[in-house]
């Protein structure tokens, strides 16, 4: 599966959908793209990590990064789709006392539009 | 008990070749799909640390990772010869970190030490770093 990196706007929301694996040898790219997603745009964020088979401590440098970017522009960042190891290091990370989780898009869709 | 161990070059390009490899030679054991990932993220920052923090990136040098299988039981080594640890206590909390201005979040080791059942490092300044991980997989059902 290719590495990649897309997203969509939805109501008042950004959905970014990361496909594939995300490690060293790529956050820092999409960091880029992030950064100047963000620059451009003033909606909250939705992060889907569905068809992501594999994150590390990367990823979770990543999340944190983008979470403090727009934090500081007052805009919300919601994560979804995590794989159960992925969730559980994420947990560790205490990343769900800071930014809400939801299962799936459609619970975000439900909860909050 | 089966063994086996590779040498590679210290770039981020072979992350996903390490984390592969390994993930290959555990398909014997017929691992869950978790338990796979959960070998692949302790490859993952076991050899993200040593090509970044232990070698700098420096893509002559060579990461060294061996396992070896005894029942179900899992042992794996990384190995690299760079900069070494000088502190071990230090590195082991999480959040700590040298890099954070590349947005490392310090969490690779406790997440290696979460996912382990058991983990060693040894680590010598200038001669380089050691990770002994033990992972035992789930006995084999039907
Ligand atoms: N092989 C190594 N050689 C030298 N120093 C190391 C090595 N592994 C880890 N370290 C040191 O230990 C610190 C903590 O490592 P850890 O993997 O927990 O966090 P990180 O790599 O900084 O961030 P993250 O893994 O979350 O991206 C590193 O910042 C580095 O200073
Ligand atoms: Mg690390």
């Amino acid at each position: 599966m290719e590495n990649s990196m897309d997203y969509e706007v939805l109501d008042h929301l950004i959905i970014v959908h990361f496909t594939g694996e995300i490690d060293c040898s790529n956050a820092p790219v999409y960091r880029q793209a992030l950064n100047d997603l963000f620059e451009n745009t003033k909606e909250d964020i939705i992060f889907d990590f569905k068809n992501t088979s594999f994150i590390d401590s990367s990823g979770i440098g990543l999340v944190l990064g983008r979470y403090n970017q727009l934090k500081f522009d007052h805009r919300t960042l919601i994560l979804t789709g995590l794989n159960q190891v992925a969730y559980r290091l994420f947990e560790l990370t205490g990343l769900f006392q800071i930014m809400p989780y939801y299962e799936s898009i459609d619970d975000i869709k439900e909860g909050i539009i | 008990m089966n063994q086996m161990e590779v040498s590679f070059s210290a770039t981020l390009d072979n992350e996903n070749f390490a984390r592969t490899t390994v993930g290959a030679f555990l398909t014997q054991l017929n691992p869950t799909i978790d338990e796979i990932i959960e070998f692949k993220t302790i490859v993952s920052e076991g050899v993200s640390n040593a090509i970044i923090h232990g070698y700098n990136n420096n893509a002559e040098c060579k990461v060294v990772m061996k396992v070896e299988i005894e029942d179900r039981t899992v042992h794996l080594i990384i190995q690299d010869f760079g900069k070494g640890i000088e502190n071990l206590e230090q590195v082991k909390t999480p959040f700590y970190t040298t890099a954070k201005d590349l947005e490392h979040a310090g969490m690779g080791i406790t997440i290696i030490e979460t996912l382990a059942d058991s983990f060693q490092i040894e680590s010598v300044k200038n001669i380089g770093t050691k990770l002994i991980i033990t992972k035992r997989l789930k006995d084999n059902v039907g």
